[in-house]
């Protein structure tokens, strides 16, 4: 049987499409969302003593485990909080303990999948950008020059070497929402006149050199094989620095790309070595045909990709995992 | 500029016909008209420099077809390159993980019975998009049953054509519509003129002042009902853009391929419907495909085209032209399809005469 672990709010269209092909290919399969465990109110435990260990965590045996997501944390016990009264130190901090103890809990439910084929695997997913970074240097993979600092000075010296700089988290892109507005961190092109207001000392933060691009490339990754598609942001000025600033008039035109064969060949031993047997590869193709990389998404959108490349990589999903289930 | 080949981007894709070719804009949904030559010319240099091949062309032709070349790029459908090689080809692959993808069902007069059956099957088959039709009475706890016993099917969306009539009750319409999501349309059909500009609170209630009381009204070959999409254009190489993975229940719970057809193949009542749709005389349609059908084969628009087996030129004929079509791909005239003098006996076979009136 197959497990599939999503966030049960989180609704995704190309989930749906890999969940129409197992369905078609009559495989057998389940949902697991951290709601099964924080929010309704099943009973479960886990129980470990000096002899043996007791699992009641109610799930079936499952051999191939499709990961997409478990549980957002600021969804979790959002009535408690509204009705919090206290010091915003004191909430913060408990906000930030919970989510460790809740990071806690779920490694030790993913433990009982540990002998499952697991796309990805779990404890594989949070790697951060820097270290992916420094391990595709050391495969001789092309990476944007990059500086985590918190000095204005180091700053301005990195600007001036490279002239336009962006800057982005190291983790995961992250939105903010209130009741009027969203703001997205997104990709965003910078020049000396952003950084005048900025103090001397700031919170640490990861810049990179702005990369000249004659095209973005998307390669989602699974088990060994490319799927690439190239995006052609450069074309219209709004898209220019981040593709998702979409023109919705006008599409980026997003066409298959074959990868030439030297830089899929680092590319498959870098996934190996960040433990990860799919994903979603981002890369830059500078006008002097560089392929620059920047990071891997282990968890990342693969919709946009295999509708206008025609690639159904919903079914090659959906077949890698039944493929593992027998 | 050292980029010499100019490569149509490979969701822009060329259909010949015979006497001209489209670029069919598979990823923005546009279709555009070239000269049958310019087309073979692309084809020929797409992975070759152009201007090595300009130089068989006289002055005058080749900047003709530079001029051709630069509306293709400033209209976004091709780029300029040194590696084509790294761009392939679109994969002209076609699939989908359903045994039934769409279904028309005339609701009038089923019994909750036989709707119950019809969920089910629909369940079973991975269906994905539902037409319901009431022509002459809307009963709304039928469509209220239908949508209950949908729960654990993969619908994405139901639409729903009924009639405009004096008892109507917009509250009744309005509660179903916010209980049921997947309900993403209601088409108030022969609706008053004074209906059809109002709007109503809820965007998923439209009127239209058209009849539709029989199945006639279906089967219009038009430009404006091209879908120029991945999905159907891929389709359209081996199955019927129209047909293929489709089922209807007529008024009287005939299993057919469509409303529109006579062949009826079973019925509700006393059929399996899973087994009737399995059957190779059900699935027969699905398989006429564009490059088999009389003139269709030598159209260019054939790959984005909605074709229909229901109305056809020459009904003795399977693989006969759309009757209501109008284009004439040797001559590519758009005629009125329904004055046509070498359509007449088809339509008195039909008997249309009567609709075409209103």
């Amino acid at each position: 049987m197959i497990l599939i672990g999503k966030d049960y709010k989180e609704s995704n269209e190309s989930h749906e499409g890999v969940i129409d092909w197992l369905l078609y290919r009559n495989a057998k399969f389940d949902f697991l969302s951290g709601d099964d465990y924080y929010e309704n109110g099943k009973n479960w435990s886990l129980e470990i003593n000096n002899s043996l260990e007791i699992n009641k965590l109610n799930l079936k045996n499952y051999n191939s485990i499709w990961f997409r997501g478990f549980l957002r944390h600021r969804d979790y016990l959002k009535e408690t909080f509204v009705k919090l009264e206290s010091t915003n130190d004191n909430i913060s901090e408990l906000r930030w303990r919970l989510g460790q103890e809740i990071s806690k809990i779920n490694s030790q439910i993913f433990n009982t999948y540990k002998n499952a084929y697991q796309l990805p695997d779990i404890s594989a997913i949070k790697v951060d950008k820097f270290s992916m970074l420094r391990k595709a240097k050391d495969l001789d993979l092309l990476i944007p020059n990059s500086l985590i600092t918190n000095s204005k000075k180091e700053l301005l010296i990195f600007l001036k070497k490279y002239k336009y700089i962006i800057s982005k988290p190291l983790y995961e892109l992250v939105y903010f929402e209130d009741k009027e507005n969203v703001t997205f961190f997104k990709t965003k092109k910078l020049a000396i006149e952003s950084f005048k207001s900025l103090p001397e000392k700031f919170f640490p933060s990861f810049f990179q050199k702005y990369i000249e691009k004659d095209i973005e490339l998307r390669a989602f990754y699974l088990e060994g094989n490319f799927y690439t598609m190239a995006i052609f942001s450069q074309l219209d000025p709004q898209t220019k620095a981040d593709f998702r600033n979409y023109n919705k008039e006008r599409p980026n035109r997003n066409v298959p790309y074959s990868l030439p064969e030297e830089i899929e060949n680092k590319l498959r031993i870098l996934m190996n070595e960040l433990c990860l047997n799919t994903g979603s590869i981002d890369l830059i193709k500078t006008p002097d045909k560089k392929y620059v990389f920047l990071e891997v998404n282990p968890t990342g959108q693969f919709g946009f990709v295999s509708k206008p490349c025609n690639y159904y990589l919903e079914d090659e999903i959906a077949k890698e995992l039944i493929k593992h289930d027998d | 500029m050292n980029k010499k080949i100019f490569k149509l981007f490979a969701n822009c894709v060329i259909v010949k016909g015979a006497s001209l070719a489209t670029i069919c804009d598979l990823h923005r949904g546009k279709v555009y008209s070239i000269p049958l030559p310019f087309a073979q010319f692309l084809e020929e240099t797409k992975n070759k420099d152009i201007y090595q091949a300009l130089d068989k062309f006289s002055k005058e032709d080749s900047e003709t077809i530079l001029e051709y070349i630069a509306y293709l790029e400033q209209q976004e459908l091709g780029f300029w390159t040194d590696e084509p090689e790294r761009y392939p080809d679109l994969d002209l692959q076609w699939k989908s993980p359903e045994h039934i993808s769409n279904a028309i069902i005339e609701l009038d007069l089923l019994s909750n019975q036989e709707i119950k059956k019809i969920t089910n099957a629909l369940t079973d088959l991975y269906c994905k998009f539902v037409e319901l039709r009431f022509y002459k009475t809307f009963n709304p706890d039928s469509l209220d049953f239908f949508a209950k016993n949908c729960s654990d099917s993969v619908i994405r969306s139901i639409t729903v054509f009924l009639p405009y009539t004096s008892s109507i009750n917009f509250q009744e319409i309005e509660n179903i519509s916010v209980k049921y999501p997947r309900i993403v349309l209601f088409v108030i059909h022969s609706a008053k003129e004074k209906y059809v500009s109002q709007n109503m609170n809820n965007p998923k209630i439209k009127f239209i002042s058209r009849k539709i009381d029989s199945q006639n009204h279906c089967g219009i070959i038009d430009p404006k009902l091209f879908s120029i999409k991945i999905p159907v254009f891929t389709e359209s190489f081996e199955h019927n853009s129209c047909l293929n993975k489709k089922m209807s229940i007529d008024i009287e719970g005939n299993i057919k391929n469509c409303p529109s057809m006579a062949q009826i193949f079973g019925n509700i009542k006393t059929d399996i419907i899973e087994d009737i749709i399995s059957t190779t005389e059900f699935q027969k349609s699905w398989n006429i495909h564009k490059d088999l059908i009389d003139t269709c084969k030598d159209c260019e628009y054939r790959r984005i085209c909605t074709d229909c087996r229901a109305y056809v030129e020459n009904p003795e004929d399977d693989y006969s032209k759309p009757l209501k079509c109008g284009y004439d791909p040797y001559t590519n005239q758009w005629k009125e399809w329904s004055t046509n003098p070498l359509k007449r006996e088809a339509i008195k076979f039909y008997s249309f005469q009567e609709f075409l009136k209103n």
